[in-house]
């Protein structure tokens, strides 16, 4: 009681103050885009609530049919066959239930081995009190016992209400039902006791709850020849969990802290060089493979005519609509049909994987991202059987949504303004601050193209990233692609990601190891030779790298070589619009004489500036999904920046600054839910002003 | 003096012609009120960022579709929401308990830091945070509840109090002692056997 005398003030003891400070500053740093994410997530679930409400209000009157049907076991006449079968077991022993009071057919002959035992104990002397386990009679045996009537069923509805109110959170959540066989005492006052269970529902909570809730049902008591008898009964009880309920996130088997992290081990490596000779012919993904995917998704569906609507069965699993359709309606019907098949619980991890796809592509990516993770959980609890591919193909999907989260955050924080103290720049003296103590996006922006060399000292003095999560998001992106890799080693999507990331973090031997594995077992996909060619080039082995490339152009679609090995960017205006608009031979000439012209070492095999060039676009296609776009385009014509700083400017819009060591940055416009980084006006002037200053 | 989103007594729910993307009024200054709360409560006790981010969905789901059944004669809009989250929290520690992992790697923890700039010393002070989290994570469950409530939701002792439904002194104490068990705990456990 002595500690109560410190408490006037609600201050603490001196004992405690300290780690009363210590846990009183910790801050917890929010996932920025988790706010917005979910509030969109409870909006949607409130427009779909009244649906929801009347599925549910459907889905209680069917399970309240069912409950009442299993539970009327106990109180239907005896004439049903439905009752019958559970008279059939319910039957009490003759031996210890002498007629009429604990009544049997007299045509059953008892056969327990207890009986003598048991004898004296007869119920009958005690009423209320069960008998011995009762054995089963033939229906034939019972149906011959025409005066006995079962015992009856009081306040069936608070029957219902009970086992619903016990029925665990939990499980409801997780999804979890099942089936218990329950058999029960019932005195001839009506009491119940001895409930246990005969036919487990495999879960043992509820068991537990059945056995539990079952005794405070009340019956009016078996009847025979107008006398009241204890009887046995024997009925089950359906615990059938909501499916809107259903939260697929709780109690995740793929729980991010039992992803592996990633390493330097061997798994993903391949130290020897790749023999360039005898590379396999190209090809997809394993056609079987694929179509075992398909074929499961179909047989989750409770209308297999989607598909003849809305099919093929492929371009489903992808999530994409096929082109003679609207996508925003197609994604809601064959949304609503792969909803319909997890409402059925028929759903597969294929089924999952489509549905997330959708989801993804209507902007609902928390949705997505927990239907990836339930179709992970399916295939670790081994609920259903998924080819690898699927499973490589959720553990991509959901890396691909951590990424985005990643991108997000990682690098991004604010100038501070302090940082310009002395620093001035007379022109852009007018550029607006944002009154937090952190120099507004437009002052920077204008700073860096009037007055670049004090903008530079301003990052360097004054950049301060946000605390945030990105290095655990970082983490849990790669184990994601490695359990992709590991799953489906073949997995080109998976492994070029994978590595572009390790690509982004200049870590060219693991890149090269990595891409030469990737090359190996991936049918020789041209991603895996071009990342080894950037990676060579990189490390200083240009000519191996152009091996490299050449190989993987070879392999690659016309159009996409052509794409490329495009030289537009590098010409005049008026040259790029003549390059472009040649013949296949003729555009191949030109870049010759072009790189010919370039070839400044020349005692050397390679042109190191054709090298280059290849590795800067392939950089951009596996990096920026193409060639075409402002973040190429500075890309291929300049290369990567020394550094990039990533200026929060609120309401997700990012502001990249590249830095290419003299002059004012580059600077782009990234959108935290969008793919594309545009240059901001200033960018695209000061880049088309390079253009003329230092056009070839 | 406190002040509360301004919400009518029962059946608040009413619905109401609104576009696809709103939420009942109330229920949105709510979630703009307290959310922060409600997560921060539950990241004191879950493991990582990312169950926090989970259970507080579950949370927020769970208040929508009982929105309407919301009385506001018999708790607060947070009270009743940390009330939703305290079940969660027990739901999620129960399934955790059953796979044997309610300790959390001290790597894997960047979303909780104090205000210290040097990175060195913040390293450690993070460190530091996760080995008080696991400890408390070892207290009874009305200690972890009560820390939870004082340092995660930030409530004051007189809200912890109409929370519990205790007075304000007997929050004061129980917070002491739950400290005091906090304290005992972190020393007695040796940081190697912390990171598991």
């Amino acid at each position: 009681m002595s500690d109560i005398f410190h408490f006037e003030d609600g201050k603490l003891p001196d004992d405690v103050r300290s780690l009363d400070e210590e846990l009183s500053s910790i801050r917890y740093e929010e996932r920025p885009s988790f706010v917005p994410e979910l509030r969109a997530e409870l909006a949607r679930a409130w427009a779909e609530e009244p649906a929801r409400r009347r599925a549910a209000a459907r889905r209680h009157l069917a399970a309240a049919v069912i409950v009442a049907l299993l539970l009327g076991g106990a109180s239907v006449p005896s004439a049903r066959a439905s009752f019958v079968r559970l008279i059939e077991v319910l039957t009490p022993l003759r031996a210890v239930e002498p007629a009429p009071e604990r009544a049997m057919p007299a045509a059953i002959e008892a056969v327990d081995p207890l009986e003598a035992l048991v004898a004296d104990a007869s119920p009958s002397l005690v009423p209320g009190d069960p008998p011995t386990e009762p054995i089963a009679a033939s229906v034939a045996e019972v149906e011959e016992e025409p005066s006995l009537i079962v015992p009856q069923m009081i306040e069936r509805a608070e029957a219902e209400e009970l086992l619903r109110d016990a029925y665990p959170e939990l499980l409801q959540l997780q999804g979890i039902g099942g089936t218990v066989r329950l058999r029960l005492w019932v005195d001839e006052l009506g009491r119940t006791s001895e409930a246990r269970v005969v036919g487990s529902s495999g879960v043992a909570e509820l068991d537990r709850v059945a056995v539990e809730v079952s005794p405070r049902f009340s019956f009016v008591p078996a009847l025979q020849d107008g006398r009241p008898r204890g009887t046995w009964i024997e009925f089950s009880v359906l615990f059938e969990p909501d499916p809107p309920r259903i939260d697929r996130v709780l109690d995740p088997v793929v729980d991010p802290l039992s992803m592996p992290t990633v390493d330097e081990s061997e798994w993903w490596q391949l130290s020897e060089p790749l023999d360039l000779t005898t590379l396999p012919e190209p090809q997809g993904p394993d056609a079987d493979v694929r179509a075992a995917a398909e074929r499961s998704l179909l047989a989750a569906l409770p209308d297999p005519s989607v598909v003849d609507r809305y099919g093929p069965a492929s371009a489903i699993l992808e999530g994409v609509a096929p082109e003679s359709v609207m996508p925003t309606e197609w994604r809601t019907a064959v949304g609503a049909a792969l909803e319909a098949a997890i409402e059925r619980g028929t759903e597969t991890p294929a089924v999952l994987l489509a549905l997330g796809r959708i989801r993804m592509r209507q902007g609902v990516r928390a949705d997505a991202r927990r239907l990836f993770e339930r179709g992970l959980q399916m295939t670790v609890r081994a609920e259903v059987t998924a080819s690898p591919w699927v499973v490589a193909e959720l553990h991509h999907e959901r890396g691909t949504l951590v990424r985005d989260g990643w991108r997000a955050t990682s690098g991004v924080g604010r100038v501070r303004s302090e940082a310009f103290g002395s620093a001035s720049c007379s022109v852009a003296r007018s550029a607006g601050e944002a009154g937090t103590g952190f120099a507004s996006v437009d002052r920077l922006i204008a700073w860096n193209y009037l007055c670049p060399e004090e903008t530079g000292r301003v990052f360097e003095s004054g950049f301060q990233p946000h605390e945030s999560g990105s290095a655990a998001d970082l983490t849990l992106m790669m184990a994601s692609y490695r359990a992709a890799i590991e799953s489906y080693p073949a997995h080109v999507e998976a492994n070029t990601d994978f590595l572009m990331i390790l690509a982004a973090e200049g870590r060219w031997e693991h890149v090269l190891s990595g891409a030469r594995r990737l090359t190996r077992v991936g049918g020789a996909h041209a991603n895996g030779l071009l990342l080894a060619g950037m990676a060579l080039h990189r490390l200083g082995r240009s000519s191996e790298a152009a091996e490299h490339f050449r190989a993987a152009l070879s392999r690659m679609e016309a159009a996409e070589a052509d794409e490329l090995a495009d030289i537009g960017l590098l010409l005049r205006p008026d040259d790029r619009s003549r390059y472009r608009r040649l013949p296949g031979e003729e555009r191949r000439a030109w870049e010759r004489e072009f790189w010919e012209r370039r070839d400044l070492v020349s005692d050397t095999e390679v042109n190191e500036r054709w090298v280059e060039h290849m590795t800067r676009t392939s950089y951009a296609l596996l990096a920026f999904g193409g060639t075409v776009g402002d973040a190429a385009e500075v890309w291929i014509r300049f290369g990567g920046p020394d550094t990039i700083h990533i200026v929060d400017g609120g309401s997700g819009r990012l502001t990249e600054f590249w830095d290419y060591g003299s002059g004012p940055d580059i600077t782009f416009v990234r959108w935290v839910s969008s793919e594309r980084t545009d240059l901001t006006p200033e960018g695209r002037a000061y880049v088309d002003d390079l253009g003329r200053i230092f056009s070839p | 003096m406190r002040t509360e989103p301004e919400v009518s007594r029962r059946g608040t729910a009413r619905r109401q012609a609104r576009p696809e993307d709103s939420l009942p009024s109330e229920f949105e200054a709510w979630y703009v009120e307290y959310q922060s709360a409600v997560y921060r409560y539950v990241r004191f006790r879950v493991s990582t960022r990312e169950v926090a981010e989970d259970v507080t969905s579950v949370v927020f789901m769970k208040a929508l579709r009982a929105f309407g059944r919301y009385d506001a004669d018999r708790a607060s809009p947070k009270t009743w929401l940390l009330r939703i989250a305290r079940n969660a929290v027990t739901d999620h520690l129960r399934s955790l308990k059953r796979r044997g992992s309610l300790h959390v790697s001290l790597d894997r923890i960047p979303d909780l830091v104090a205000d210290i700039p040097s990175h060195d010393e913040r390293v450690i002070k993070q460190e530091r945070i996760q080995r008080l989290l696991n400890g408390a994570r070892t207290l009874r469950k009305a200690d972890q509840e009560i820390l939870s409530l004082r340092y995660g939701a930030g409530l004051d002792n007189s809200e912890i109090a109409e929370h519990l439904g205790i007075s304000n002194n007997a929050v004061a104490v129980r917070v002491h002692r739950a400290l005091k068990r906090l304290k005992a705990s972190v020393e007695a456990e040796a940081p190697e056997s912390i990171d598991q």
